[in-house]
Formats: structure tokens, sequence, C-alpha cells
């Protein structure tokens, strides 16, 4: 049956996230998860279309973006690619098959053919202080992690968690794992940062938004 | 015999009386002529009304200045969406020498306001601090123009460390504070009063500002900031 869809899921990612159980469990998760909700997904492609994405990332155009909250890498929204293979990651992304899986696993109403994605390159220095990403239309952020760094490498998400709805410190950090998805839930809460990158290993990451119905 | 007390005094009485003796700001900026041409440069640019003043302060004051903040206790603050930093307020006694009246006076005839009160506190910056661009003022504030007042006393810094303090104009261009020890910035901003009874700098001459986060290369080292505003009428 799923063959017959354009953008099958079985052709992008690791067939454990497919079965029923670990699709129930997942919407478990990401509702308890604290400070707010989110999930975390290892191994969440196909090794060889992560690796793919990572090689095809890597030849497109990154520019410096530089602001007060900021310091990194970006390339334009993939939506312009000429990429062959990242055209079709996007445009997986926001297929009626993916889309409705995401909705699915985070019990949220997200809208298909529309969402913001680029890739960020953080070298040594660069970070992103805290915010919470609220903005028109965007209901979840999501990032795709393409390279690995340790803990003492710096970069790591942090979360923050609050109290009368202001961010006081952070109650949770993930570093960057090749292949790892993150998903939270954008809200007047989702307060983040990226830690400031202390090595020379690259930070790449494909990375946007889900947009709300 | 001479208690610390009274030991403190002593040494406060002969800073008073070195401090009346001497005038305190560089005399190469005392001259008509020089502060008609600050005024001026103060003006040159409308989106960035604003004027830096190297070694500022005559080198024995600078000194003076540099040992009482010494004495300060700093309290490290982070509001993680705002900023994070150590800050002190002035002793009474910095308070009143940042209060001069030929300070205010020098300010003053740059600024063309009546200079009625220099309101400052201390702040240091280390790796990991900042403060986000933001644009609120305090409540109390019913004047129209705000002078913002920066007092540099960082030594040897690399502006690729971060730390530079940016103030940001209506058309987005960031305008980098000049970082050299006994330096002197006086910035002019437009505010406007909001419906909610906020203050922001919105108006046509809209500037706010940012220092950015100071990263792993500044190692132990750490911008060290006097900074505030003069409270002026017409």
């Amino acid at each position: 049956m799923e063959k017959s869809l354009p953008y099958p899921l079985t052709t992008w990612l690791n067939p454990d996230y497919l079965l029923s159980e670990k699709i129930l469990a997942l919407q478990k998760s990401f509702l308890k998860a604290k400070p707010f909700p989110h999930l975390q997904l290892p191994n969440f492609l196909k090794k060889e279309i992560a690796s793919k994405l990572l090689q095809e990332l890597k030849r497109e155009q990154f520019y410096l973006k530089e602001s007060d909250l900021f310091t990194f890498f970006q390339t334009n929204d993939l939506i312009s690619t000429k990429n062959h293979f990242l055209q079709n990651f996007h445009s997986f992304l926001k297929s009626p098959e993916f889309t409705k899986y995401i909705s699915t696993i985070l019990s949220t109403s997200i809208k298909k053919d529309s969402l913001d994605l680029a890739g960020t390159l953080y070298l040594s220095t660069h970070h992103l202080l805290p915010h919470d990403d609220q903005l028109e239309n965007r209901k979840i952020a999501f990032m795709f992690y393409l390279t690995s760094l340790k803990k003492k490498d710096g970069g790591a998400l942090g979360l923050y968690s609050s109290k009368n709805n202001q961010p006081t410190t952070i109650s949770k950090r993930y570093q960057p794992t090749f292949n790892t998805f993150i998903l939270f839930k954008v809200s007047p809460l989702s307060f983040h940062e990226v830690e400031e990158v202390i090595t020379n290993t690259p930070r790449i990451t494909l990375s946007g938004w889900f947009h709300g119905q | 015999m001479v208690n610390n007390s009274s030991k403190n005094n002593l040494s406060k009485k002969k800073n008073q009386s070195f401090l009346r003796s001497s005038p305190i700001i560089n005399r190469n900026y005392l001259p008509d002529q020089t502060i008609n041409k600050i005024k001026y440069s103060f003006r040159d640019n409308n989106d960035f009304p604003s004027i830096s003043l190297i070694n500022f302060f005559d080198k024995k004051i600078y000194f003076f200045i540099q040992k009482e903040l010494s004495h300060l206790k700093l309290i490290h603050q982070k509001n993680p969406p705002l900023y994070s930093y150590s800050r002190s307020h002035l002793t009474k006694y910095l308070n009143s020498f940042f209060n001069r009246e030929d300070l205010r006076n020098f300010l003053a005839k740059i600024s063309e306001r009546n200079v009625k009160k220099v309101d400052l506190s201390y702040s240091q910056f280390s790796h990991k601090d900042y403060m986000l661009l933001h644009d609120l003022v305090s409540k109390e504030e019913k004047d129209s123009t705000r002078y913002d007042l920066i007092f540099d006393l960082t030594p040897n810094w690399n502006k690729e460390w971060g730390g530079t303090i940016f103030y940001v104009d209506r058309l987005g261009n960031h305008h980098p504070i000049l970082s050299y020890p006994n330096t002197l910035t006086l910035i002019e901003r437009k505010i406007i009063k909001r419906k909610n009874n906020d203050f922001s700098s919105e108006d046509s001459a809209k500037l706010t500002y940012y220092l950015k986060y100071i990263n792993q290369h500044a190692k132990n080292k750490k911008r060290l900031l006097i900074m505030g505003r003069i409270i002026t009428s017409k």
C-alpha cells in the first residue's frame, strides 16, 4: 500500500519508528517530557540517508549570520535549493505522509506543504543565546543532527525550566549526535539555547519549523 | 596608632584634596574650540548621535577611579532572555565624583542640555556573559530624549572575543562602541511612550543596543564598564 505513495515513510525512516507500539510510546514521551514537550529520536533516518544528507548539504553555500542572539553559518531556505537530493528531502518533510506521522506522534495538528528548512553550521565560538522561537505560524521546531560533538566540545542544545513563565536554568541538555532528530513544541515556555561550540569539529544540522494548521 | 576606619578616612581626605587640586578631565578636551568640535561631531550623524572621547580623564584621576572600583562587590545576575553579567552600584563617593559640577558642565556643553544628574553603575562581563538587544527604559523617565553614558575601563581587549557594545539604528545599521580604556562615550536616543505605559526608543531616531556574547577566547579577561545615563532638562 505505502509503495504507491510519492513519499513513503519506509524510504526515509528507520523502520523501528514505524511500529505502532513505538508510535504509542513516543506520543506518551512527548507529552510527559520536561521542561516542555519535546522528543529526541536517535537513529531516526536510515543511516545511508543521513550520510547522504550531510554529503549533499556540504555542497550548499553557507552564509555568516550574526546578531545579538547568535553567530553561525546558515544556508538559504532549502525550498530554493537546486540540489536534487535536498529537494526530495524537503518535499518528504512537508508531504502528507510525514506531516501526518509527526501530527500523530506529537498529538499536534501540523500543516502539510508548509515548513521552514535550512542547513546550519556552527564552528568554534558560535552560539545561539536563550529565546523561545515564537513567531507566527511556527508550531513545532525541529533539528536533524548530521555531526556528533562530545560533551567537552560544547554545542549542546539546552532546554530551560521556567518559573512564573520566566526561564530560569537549563534543566536538560542534548549533545548533537549524528542522525538524531529533535522536536519540540513552540510555546511561551519553549526557551532554549545552543551552547558555545568549543571545538573545531563542525556542528552541522538541518533545522526549521513545521507550521500550524 | 590609627585604626582601619581612621585610615580610610585619612585616605579619602587625601583623595579629596588631590581631586580638588587637579582638573579631572584631560586638559586637551577643555578649550572652547575643542568643545565646539566635539559638539559638532556629536550631532554629525543623525541616525547615531554619539561621541567617544579617548583618554577622557586625567591619568591620575583614571587610576583613582580604577582603585575605587576595586573595592566594589559585584553580584552576578542572569535573566536568560535578556542578560548575564555582574553588576554593582557605585559607592556614594564615586557617585558624587561622577556628579561633580565640572563634569556635568562638560556633558551639558556637548549635549546642549542642562545636566541635572549622572546615574551610573559598574558592570563586568566575562566569558558566557551578554546583553541582548533591548530598548526598555524606566517608567520614571518622562523626558523624550535619553543620553546614555558608557565609560570603558577594559585594558587590551580583542573584539574577536565578543563583548562589543553595538547600537542599532532605525535602518538596522550596527554601530560599535569603541572599546578602549579611559574612554567616555555619550549617545543620544529618542524615547516615546507606548500605550501600555512602557517606554521605548522607537520613534524616528530609534536606537537600541546590545553587548555581544563573550566567547571562550576571552579566557579570564573581563569587560569593565561604568554605564548609565545623564538626566537632563532643556
